[in-house]
């Protein structure tokens, strides 16, 4: 068809730049005229034969629906405040998460309040980047079943980037450096290493968490390090486990060896060690 | 509940902030219909690693529908539900609430604690769709002020779908009700499943406003789209399965 319409163009246009003009849209016409014709042979307009509403059988045979069991062992270690108390030899786990005002800041607190109580003996340092502590903020973690502690400090304009969004991330500074600051200073002046171990985190309030995370920070002598989903431009970042439980090498696009934010930091006077405990490698995810 | 969900980068992330969000309700069953043709490891994984009574489903939505305009999303899952709870339950036995919840959104206990006390079907606002803030029906004093949206405000519910709740005996009375059809059976236009549901199940003056005054409960964050422009892999590599197997080995 199409050669046929070619012919004929040639026929009626002996310019060359005209006849590749008219080419296309012989194409074009061409094409249409085929879907048409299929449309007209499928009956066009509403589409009986498409259900697209349903219902159909939802699964391959209607018996196979499965409840699950509850006794899973993954999720034992979670308590509630009806079960028996935590051990007292369990490690502390200290959450550092610096936040600032923002449209999403509730959304992400509130989720972040309802992974993190579901875990024991866990203290979740909130820093505003603020002047003074927001009625938001501090009506959030009243309600929230997570023992906290509310801080405020604001950027000073050291840290401070000029540049709107998004160009400060690529030509500005860091955010939330004082604010993390601030958590380590109130920790290292209320905090005795005396009565138990501990282990300090900092999470973003804009990442998603596994609670299984927790139990595996728990163990950290020194620093630990682990695997964070959908960071640093990657489907995943972080060390590959020897086995040994030391890292082997660091999967991570840029060529130096690169830290995240995602360490676990066992005593307050072991900062970046040269040993570096790698633990069971657990997928974090972060949006 | 009951969340359609469907094999994408960030599934397992929001299944699993679901997941630990619901574990704190009581009596709740979790209806988690995939839009595959199996059932995948990665979901029946993390529902038996969940403490909720969770119920597994899978529906495919054809292939003949991603050239349409409008890819019915989540349609033939959410009626999936729909119908698997119908078979489970009867006139005489209906007690609980139907409530659709995504697994892309963030929800406060509160909701929970709302939709408990529906008695017929009960409508909160929510943050982020519509193209606003808020997006529904404003309560003063439990009447429905005015209703709230940046698009579509003829419709006659400008409401998202996790939004409202039903109870379970108005869709057993009911039981050929479905999403994506309308009172006159045509199918559903984009945008108004919500309205076609509710308009075939109750009239605009008997619904329930429920939510605390000038606050959201619900929150329509759709998860962004992972930012990682460094990855070359094919994005159906399996890692989490791989990882989750050998967790399973260290665990035992």
């Amino acid at each position: 068809m199409r050669r046929a319409l070619m012919s004929l163009c040639r026929l009626f246009l002996p310019d060359a730049g005209l006849r590749r003009y008219a080419n296309a849209l012989c194409v074009v016409v061409a094409t249409n005229l085929l879907t048409a014709l299929v449309f007209y042979q499928h009956g066009g307009g509403e589409r009986t034969t498409r259900n697209w509403v349903g219902p159909q059988p939802y699964s391959s045979s209607r018996n196979c629906t499965q409840l699950y069991n509850l006794n899973r062992p993954d999720y034992s270690f979670l308590y509630r405040a009806s079960s028996s108390p935590p051990s007292p030899s369990l490690p502390a786990v200290f959450v550092i998460t610096p936040t600032h005002t923002c449209t999403t800041q509730k959304v992400d607190l509130t989720s972040l309040c309802q992974t993190l109580s579901l875990v024991p003996k866990l203290t979740w340092i909130v820093v505003e980047d603020s002047r003074t502590k927001t009625k938001l903020v501090s009506h959030l973690l009243s309600k929230c079943m997570v023992e906290s502690v509310h801080l405020s400090v604001a950027t000073s304009t050291k840290y401070k980037s000029s540049l709107p969004w998004p160009l400060y991330r690529m030509f500005g500074t860091v955010r939330g450096v004082e604010q993390r600051n601030a958590g380590l200073r109130w920790l290292r002046e209320n905090y005795h290493p005396k009565n138990s171990s501990g282990v300090v985190y900092f999470i973003d309030d804009d990442n998603k968490i596994d609670v299984r995370l927790f139990s595996e920070i728990r163990k950290t002598k020194e620093v630990s390090v682990f695997n964070v989903g959908f960071a640093g431009g990657v489907y995943y970042e972080g060390p590959v486990c020897g086995e040994d439980g030391r890292v082997r090498e660091w999967h991570s696009p840029s060529a130096e060896w690169r830290y995240g934010m995602d360490k676990a930091v066992p005593d307050l006077y072991a900062v970046f060690k040269i040993n570096i405990v790698c633990n069971l490698a657990q997928l974090k995810r972060g949006t | 509940m009951i969340t359609p969900t469907y094999a994408r980068l960030t599934q397992k992330s929001d299944l699993t902030s679901v997941c630990l969000t619901v574990m704190h309700v009581r009596k709740l069953v979790w209806i988690v219909v995939e839009d595959s043709d199996t059932r995948t490891y990665l979901v029946a994984k993390l529902l038996a690693r969940c403490k909720v009574s969770s119920v597994h489903l899978n529906v495919v939505t054809p292939d003949y529908y991603k050239h349409d305009k409008w890819k019915p999303r989540g349609v033939l899952q959410r009626n999936a539900g729909l119908s698997w709870i119908r078979d489970h339950h009867s006139i005489d036995n209906c007690s609980g609430v139907v409530y659709f919840g995504d697994d892309d959104n963030s929800y406060d206990l509160r909701v929970f604690e709302e939709m408990k006390e529906t008695k017929g079907v009960s409508v909160w606002p929510v943050a982020f769709s519509g193209g606003v803030k808020i997006e529904g029906p404003l309560c003063k004093d439990g009447v429905i002020d005015k209703w709230h949206s940046g698009w579509g405000s003829e419709r006659p519910f400008p409401i998202d779908m996790a939004g409202f709740a039903i109870h379970l005996c108005l869709l057993m009375r009911n039981p050929k009700v479905l999403i994506g059809r309308d009172r006159q059976n045509r199918l559903s236009k984009p945008g108004y499943l919500e309205s076609n549901l509710l308009e075939q199940l109750v009239d605009k003056d008997l619904l329930e406003c429920r939510g605390p005054p000038d606050e959201a409960i619900v929150w329509h964050v759709k998860t962004a789209e992972p930012d990682i422009p460094r990855e070359h892999n094919d994005p159906s590599d399996p890692l989490d399965i791989e990882w989750e197997k050998e967790y399973d080995k260290k665990a035992s």
